[in-house]
Formats: structure tokens, sequence, C-alpha cells
């Protein structure tokens, strides 16, 4: 592994003028010079090289968890849009059905799937497998997944979310985030209290079958200026091109705070470079 | 155009993307918008930071680029010589036309692109007609034979929301900062000989006499408030749009309603007078960014 900076290379140019090696994506061979077809950043992998781009469509790979918006309903499953160069599919059988884990899929699963999930609701999901045509097939088999409420949407980049274990993040500002790796980023206050937080994951279990009335919640205006903080935070860490993780949001967010700032002047041109330096310096120290 | 009145009533609301938005997204921005704050964190009156360039279309008299957040808009205001209208033969022409890219409507067909230009074009030729800002009278070159016909072309290079507003108020800093070549009319021997003699110098001209331009100010109802500016999710869960025209004397010049939602006349008469408010100061900070610029011209 190499250890030195990056190297970074914009279409047409030399990666290396060595031979020996083997073309992966985004190069070619020309003059038996090994050339880079697209602009980005140079990747070696023992004897293979590659270069991957910054600006790329969401690829997709399994164990990714994902953030999407239901798009269409066809034959027993869900099409989502991803930020993918398809539809991302969420079968029937890859889903949690309300009564019950393991069960048979039955007509009637298939004819009340709206009920579960409709057009445009958004939903959690992880990558379980990537079709043999590149889209990915997702499933909400774990409680943690499902549709999600009572917050709002933001989308970034996708080559600013970073694979890390945990994409289920509770703030130190009682704000919860989903940070989709496909840069869809769901923001929702942190659920009150021990209790609510069960009732909220056990929504669809009920002996009966029946799905339990969801409990309507109210936020009030503090709460909401807290998430959009938190909402603007990430739109001016995506604007500096900064990694998205709970650590950089935070520093944006704290520094927004101690520089005095409302919640709306964050994206603020002018402000822009001042509330994200502690964020930019971090970056600094990682690399 | 073929159509039909009942088309053009409901309209199109939110335009120019009509998205897909769950259930509690709606709740969301519905109940943050009755608490005062929005998405965004803004409260229900605040207006989103823009800038203005002027001078960005290099062969037009006049052009202005806005940028809303992520809104988009160029106008580029042209001078042609023309002959006037047979009815008209002592005022000049004034001609408007809006176009929207398709990245800045994605979620629309050709046709639904095609009703789009045509109404925001509507909106944008009878906010500027009704207003009077500018006198036809003195665009006329030669009573009844030639006359000044002035184009105003906005593109919508990308939406977020809130795109009339935008288009008025590039129009406003494309027009404010518009020049007229100055021109001659040498008469020959015959009455009905004339030439038209431009000048050579490329700066000899003067300023257009575009004063008393409006801005369009439009207020959403989402739920039972109303907000101004609204971003294209807030547009989605609008039910009634109100556009009023405010000019630089605190005069309403042009009401426009959109929409299939009613509005109550205790809530209109709130409207018109947040509009006003609102109105003058978008005056104010557009003069602020365009002083440097008219200073130049002197």
């Amino acid at each position: 592994m190499t250890t030195s900076a990056p190297q970074y290379v914009t279409t047409g140019d030399i990666i290396t003028p060595e031979s020996g090696f083997l073309m992966g994506h985004g190069t070619t061979v020309a003059d038996n010079k090994l050339i880079a077809t697209v602009s980005g950043f140079v990747e070696r992998v023992n004897k293979l090289i590659s270069v991957r781009p910054l600006n790329v469509r969401y690829g997709g790979e399994v164990g990714d968890v994902v953030v999407g918006r239901v798009i269409e309903l066809a034959d027993k499953k869900w099409r989502l849009e991803v930020g993918s160069r398809q539809f991302a599919v969420l079968m029937l059988s890859s889903v949690h059905l309300p009564g019950g884990e393991q069960r048979r899929r039955t007509y009637e699963d298939a004819l009340q799937m709206r009920s579960m999930f409709a057009e445009g609701d958004l939903i959690s999901a992880e990558v379980f497998k990537v079709l043999p045509e590149g889209a990915i097939s997702l499933h909400t088999r774990n409680l943690k997944y499902g549709k999600l409420d009572n917050g709002q949407l933001v989308t970034v980049p996708s080559a600013l979310i970073k694979r890390c274990k945990q994409h289920f993040h509770t703030l130190s500002c009682e704000i919860d985030v989903i940070i989709g790796t496909n840069g869809f980023i769901w923001i929702t206050p942190t659920p009150e209290s021990q209790s609510e937080e069960q009732a909220k994951d056990k929504p669809q279990r009920q002996e009966d079958g029946d799905e339990k009335p969801k409990v309507v919640r109210h936020f009030n205006a503090l709460v909401r200026e807290r998430l959009s903080r938190v909402r603007n935070s990430i739109l001016a860490l995506a604007q500096m091109y900064i990694a998205i993780h709970s650590v950089t949001i935070m520093d944006v967010y704290m520094q927004s705070i101690s520089l005095g700032l409302r919640a709306k002047d964050i994206l603020n041109p002018d402000i822009l470079q001042t509330v994200t330096q502690s964020a930019l310096s971090r970056k600094g120290e990682q690399s | 155009s073929t159509q039909s009145t009942w088309d053009r009533l409901i309209g199109l609301l939110s335009y120019p993307a009509i998205m897909l938005l769950s259930p509690s997204e709606r709740s969301w921005i519905t109940e943050g918008v009755s608490e005062n704050v929005r998405g965004d964190g803004r409260s229900r009156l605040d207006y989103r930071y823009f800038s203005i360039k002027t001078g960005v279309v290099a062969h037009a008299n006049g052009s202005a680029r806005v940028k809303l957040d992520n809104t988009d808009i160029i106008t580029s205001v042209n001078l042609e010589i023309s002959e006037p209208d047979t009815d008209t033969p002592d005022q000049g022409k004034i001609v408007c036309a809006v176009e929207c890219t398709p990245t800045s409507c994605v979620n629309l067909d050709q046709q639904g692109v095609m009703n789009l230009n045509a109404q925001l074009t509507m909106e944008l030729e009878k906010l500027l007609s009704e207003s009077r800002c500018i006198n036809l009278n003195d665009l006329i070159i030669i009573p009844g034979k030639q006359c000044w016909s002035l184009s105003i072309d906005a593109l919508v290079l990308e939406s977020s929301g809130n795109v009339l507003d935008a288009i008025c108020i590039s129009t406003m800093a494309a027009l404010t900062t518009s020049t007229v070549p100055t021109i001659e009319v040498v008469k020959g021997e015959n009455e009905n000989q004339y030439e038209i003699v431009v000048s050579d110098d490329p700066f000899d001209a003067k300023p257009l006499a575009a004063n008393n331009v409006p801005v369009c100010v439009s207020l959403f109802k989402i739920g039972s408030y109303f907000v101004v500016d609204a971003t294209d999710e807030e547009e989605e869960v609008t039910t009634a749009r109100v556009s009023i025209a405010v000019n630089r004397a605190g005069e309403i010049s042009g009401i426009y309603k959109n929409g299939i939602g009613g509005i109550s006349p205790v809530a209109l008469n709130e409207m018109v007078l947040a509009a006003r408010k609102i109105g003058l100061d978008l005056i104010a900070k557009i003069d602020d960014s365009l002083r440097p610029k008219l200073s130049d011209t002197d």
C-alpha cells in the first residue's frame, strides 16, 4: 500500500510509463503506456491500476446502508431511487412483514404492497446483492431499517460518504442522522424516551396482524431549529467538499453556535469558509 | 396556443419540478411552517441569499444572472429596429420570452415544459406591462415607421423553487443596466426617404429609461400560513400562490393568483402588506448590489 500523496490525473494523462500493469476502470493503453480515460485519483492494488473519479453516480456494494425513495411498484417488488445509474430493487421477499417474521409471501401480500411502502415513501435499507445488470437489490429484514418518518432528507454527493461500521448516528444535539452511503441523509429528532424507542421499533409486530396506529408526534420550534442547523451543516460540508460523518457534522454545528450564527445563515457564501474551518483542519490532521 | 382555459386555470402550481414527497416529509414541512421554523431554518418571511451579476451576455444591450440558492436565471435584453403596430403608431414594442432548460424541470415531459414556458412568459409579460415601467412612447424612432423592439429573454438554468421571483429580479437588473444605442435620423430628399445612422462608437449609448421596474414577491400558502421564497419541496406542498408586483414607490402594480386553494380576504390583505414590505427590501438589496455597476456607466 502506498503512503505517498494520492496521484490525481486528468483525462489523457499518462499514469505510468512503465509496462506490466493491469488496466482497471478508467484506464486504457495507448502506445504501450497506461493512460487515464477519466479525471480522478489513481488507485493501485498490486498490479491493478484504476482511476476513481470524484463525481460518479453511487455504485453500490454489498453491506452498504442506503436511504431510498420508492418510485414505483412492480410485480412483487418496489423500485427505489437511490441516486445510482439504475433504480434499486426491493423484493417483497426481502422486507419485514407485519404479523411475524418467517412466512411465505401470499397473494394477499402482493396486493397489499402499497400499504407497506407507497410511491414517494423514504426507506432505509441495506444492499444485499448487486444484480448482473448493475442494479442493486435491497433488504429491510432488520428492525432498524424501514420507512422513515418525522424528519427531512438532504442529498449530497455520494463520494463524500465513507463506508464505516455505523450509519445510524445519534448526535450530541439530540438529532439522529442516517447517513446513506448513496449520499441520501435522513435527519430526524432523537426519539425521546426508551419506551418510545421500543414503541418505534415494534410498530408492525402485533399479534392480531393489524398495524398499530402510528403515534403522531409534534415537534416544537427549538427541535426544528436544531434539526435545520444539522441540515445546513451537512450542506455546508458538501459545498466545501469535506467528507461527511458524525464528527465533521458536529464540528460545523458547534462552530456555527460559537460564531453566534442562526441556522439559516450557515450557507451564506460569506460565512461558509469560517464556519467549516475546524472541519477543514480536521481533514488536514487525518491525511 | 391550443391549451384549454381550464388547463391554464389549474396551472402548474408547483413548478418547475413536480417531485415525489412522502406524507411524513409533507407534514414536516407544513408543521415547520406553522412553527415558523422552515426546513432550512428560515422563518416564514425570510428570503434566501441571492447574488446578481450583470453584463453576462456579451452582445446584449443589457443582461443579468441571478443565483437564488440553486435557482439560476439569465435574462438578456436586446433592442432591434422594427416597425410599430398599425394601431399604435407612436409606440415601440416589448416582447417577453421565458424558457426553461430541460435540466431545470427533469420531471416534466416536452408538453409540460412548453406549458411551463408559456405560463412563465405570460406572468412576466403581465407584470411588466401592468407596471408601465417602460414608456413605450420613448421607444419610437419615426412615428408610424420605425421603432425599437425590446426583447426580454429569460433562461431558467436550474430551479430550487421560486422561479418567478428570480426571473423578475434578473429582469429588473438587466433592464436597469440596459443601454440604448444613440441613433440619428437623417432625412432624405423625399418625405419618405430617411436613413437611420447608428454611431460607430459602441459605447455611445444612453441608459434605457426603466427606473420603475417592479419586483415580484410570490407568497405560497402552506397549511393555514403563507411563506415567501419557497424551495421546491415547499412548492410541492403549496395549495395556492399569490404573486404581487411591488414597485419602488411601494405601490402594488399587479397581483396574480394561481392554484386550486382558496385564500380568505383577511389573509389576502396580510399577504399584500407583507409583500409590500418584502418587495421594498428586495429593491433595496438589488440597488445595493447594482450600485457599483451603475456608477461605472456615468
